[in-house]
């Protein structure tokens, strides 16, 4: 899975947002406010990323349970999804 | 606050709650920075006192409007759009948002981070006699600044 191009995350007045622009702007004219995980989450995705990969990264980097972090993610990916952010490789 | 005509709209709710909101604008009165109906700007929830030349988001007469902060007067906000020319007055107590940044195309562009706009913010309130001159010839060859367009019948 990847992050569409026409997405990008900044951080505006200390919150990280993730947006659409350019045309994709018509689809999504709003915004999803991202945590610190989110953003960790959103880094890998923009380079493409397996569920297992983002399961072993998290792991890796914060302190929870393999279910845990399998749970968020994919409730992660599904937001992520159900907004048309995410493609298939 | 308790105005059922804001609360309705839900900007100020989505601040409290997210810290920033992005928004698409209507109106001219932000031009030629920001364009009626394409550019969506990023509105983030005030802290401090704003600084001059910030763009704040306060409660018009009957809905929010972003104008650029110009000066004070007493304990009261002078406030001019960029296609305006004469300042506005209004109560600080009106101001829900300042904007750090919007979207235009397929970037963001950070204010505080962007040369560019403060090259373009110096150079556009430098003076008002230099404003009038750069929208009169805007205005004549600019077809964006056409009238906005609606039909409606009825």
């Amino acid at each position: 899975m990847k992050i569409k191009e026409n997405f990008i995350m900044k951080t505006i007045a200390g919150e990280n947002i993730a947006m659409a622009v350019g045309k994709e702007a018509r689809n999504f004219p709003g915004m999803i406010r991202l945590n610190e995980t989110g953003c960790f989450l959103w880094n890998l995705l923009e380079k493409g990323a397996t569920m297992e990969t983002l399961t072993e990264k998290l792991l890796e980097e914060y302190d929870t349970t393999k279910e845990n972090a399998e749970k968020d993610i994919s409730a992660f990916v599904e937001t992520l999804k159900a907004n048309g952010i995410l493609e298939d490789e | 606050m308790s105005d059922p005509y804001f609360e309705a709209r839900g900007l100020e709710e989505a601040l409290r709650k997210n810290g920033v909101v992005i928004i698409t604008c209507r109106g001219v009165s932000m031009m030629p920075l920001i364009k009626n109906s394409r550019d969506r700007v990023c509105a983030a929830r005030i802290k401090d006192k704003p600084a001059k030349h910030d763009i704040l988001i306060y409660r018009g007469e009957d809905e929010y409007i972003a104008h650029r902060l110009v000066g004070m007067q007493g304990d009261k906000y002078l406030t001019c759009g960029d296609n305006q020319i004469r300042p506005a007055e209004i109560s600080p107590e009106d101001v829900v948002a300042y904007l750090p940044g919007m979207v235009r195309k397929d970037r963001y562009l950070d204010f505080s981070k962007s040369s560019a706009y403060r090259l373009y913010v110096s150079v556009w309130c430098s003076s008002m006699f230099l404003r009038r001159c750069m929208l009169y010839i805007i205005h004549h060859f600019s077809a964006s600044y056409k009238k906005e367009y609606r039909l409606q019948i009825g």
